[in-house]
């Protein structure tokens, strides 16, 4: 086995790893087992003992209006600084990292425009949203103090 | 008296209306209750609360293998 | 008549695995073989419907285990049949289709990759980059609940399509600097407007290594704004041919 179980993302890359089954969650097997693989004419010809065959629809998400009003809970959530020149850079350095080519040049790059996100925010991190975020439920949050325009 | 009069002479309409509506409430709660979607996004949640220890192992079992019911045996339309 | 649980196909020259653990009650997992192919294959639980957790996760470690080992061609779950049909109706008349499809996952796994927005961050840039969005939410902050109804529509309106803008973009981008690692690619369809990517990548077992460090340069770059997740190796579920028995 190569690829053994979970480990740190080396250099503060923040991927988890799980190599499947129980580490992974049960949501993620069943989008692996339930959905695909392999389905032949034969299970349905073959006298199965009692088993009924199952058909999950893929279904298409739509946004709907439950989506939108929970971004703009979150969104008003937010503690926001005026638009100002930090947030546009962010978006610049954006799109220069999307056009841009080069692997190391883009490393860099985003990882500048993050540390100046970091200092621009001027609080240490002391939340990270958890890796899934349960949908439509509320989490109660520390109401903060609101900026100034 | 004419009160009365009027609510005995109301047509059985609004009566079949709050029965319609109840049924579509009902239909709706369903489909959200046995929606493949939710029913995965609650399994999500399960497993984080198996993360942060809030349910015991067996808890957490119990609620997915219900979830899977729910998954796997929606009812005949 | 006895019933056989299928987890997948593979060459009938396998070896499977020691310790792989089937779902029925024996535990026990072996393969019918039936010239170039073989069915992994156990018993059956006979005092309950198929579909508990321990189902489900028997049923992907056992083809997961194998594939990384392996080329296996992952059944859906639940696969049952008839003990004589496992060669009759199963491997007998398919056997063609499988060795060639056999072949051509020959030294590749899957990697399943997902990423998915820290939303503060992302939602930051975006209200931050739109004078609409702000002022609307500066709007919405003033009035109470019911009275802002529409106005929160609106603005979770314009901040979801501002989002799904973004991650389609960046989404595209992380797909580009990890397909030179991978045979092949098969995205999936995004449920959320938070998620940047979900995608399979059929990668060659000795490129493993490889195409895991460059998902960390991936990780790396767009440390903080998303979050990913990976699992695999797996068997090739994303791959396999399609064939709907039904409609």
């Amino acid at each position: 086995m190569t690829m053994t179980a979970q480990r740190e993302g080396g250099g503060g890359g923040q991927v988890e790893r799980y190599t499947g089954g129980g580490s992974s969650g049960l949501a993620e097997v069943i989008e692996l087992i339930l959905d695909k693989g392999l389905v032949i004419d034969v299970f349905v010809r073959v006298s199965l003992v009692g088993i009924e065959i199952l058909t999950i629809d893929a279904r298409i998400v739509v946004a709907s209006v439950d989506t939108f009003l929970r971004f703009a809970e979150a969104t008003n959530r937010l503690d926001l600084y005026g638009k100002g020149k930090g947030g546009k850079d962010l978006t610049e350095l954006t799109q220069g990292m999307m056009e841009g080519g080069a692997k190391g040049k883009t490393s860099g790059v985003l990882e500048g425009a993050v540390e100046k996100v970091d200092d621009m925010l001027n609080r240490g991190r002391e939340r990270r949203e958890p890796e899934e975020e349960p949908a439509p439920r509320r989490r109660p949050r520390p109401r903060r103090r609101e900026d100034d325009e | 008296m004419g009160l009365i009069t009027g609510l005995l002479t109301l047509p059985l309409a609004p009566v079949r209306g709050v029965v319609w509506m109840a049924e579509q409430i009902r239909d709706y709660a369903e489909e959200q209750y046995y929606d493949p979607v939710n029913i995965r996004a609650e399994l999500e949640r399960v497993e984080e609360a198996r993360q942060t220890g809030e349910l015991t192992e067996d808890e957490c079992t119990e609620w997915e293998n219900e979830l899977l019911r729910r998954l796997m045996h929606p009812p005949q339309r | 008549m006895t019933a056989t649980y299928v987890y997948g196909l593979v060459s009938s020259d396998t070896e499977l695995p020691p310790d792989l653990s089937g779902l029925g009650p024996s535990g026990r997992v072996t393969t019918v073989t039936h010239q170039r192919v073989a069915a992994i294959v156990s018993d059956v639980p006979t005092d309950r419907p198929l579909g508990t957790r321990d189902d489900l996760i028997a049923h992907e470690r056992v083809l997961d285990t194998v594939a990384e080992r392996t080329a296996v061609l992952p059944m859906r779950f639940p696969a049952v049949v008839e003990e004589a049909g496992v060669v009759k109706e199963l491997l007998a008349p398919h056997e063609e289709r499988f060795v060639e499809a056999l072949s051509r996952l020959d030294g590749l796994v899957q990697f399943t990759l997902k990423g998915r927005y820290v939303q503060d961050a992302a939602l930051r840039e975006i209200a931050e980059a739109d004078d609409e969005i702000m002022a609307l939410r500066e709007r919405v902050r003033d009035l109470p609940e019911d009275a802002s109804y529409y106005d929160r529509i609106r603005l979770g309106e314009l901040v979801v399509t501002a989002m799904e803008q973004l991650r389609d973009k960046e989404g595209r981008w992380v797909l580009e600097q990890l397909r030179p690692f991978a045979t092949d690619v098969s995205t999936r369809q995004l449920a959320q407007p938070d998620e940047v990517v979900n995608a399979a990548f059929l990668v060659a077992r000795d490129d493993a290594k490889r195409f895991d460090d460059a998902v960390d340069e991936v990780g790396r770059a767009l440390d903080g704004r998303v979050r990913f997740r990976l699992v695999g190796p797996l068997a090739p579920y994303d791959f396999v041919p399609e064939g709907r028995p039904w409609g």
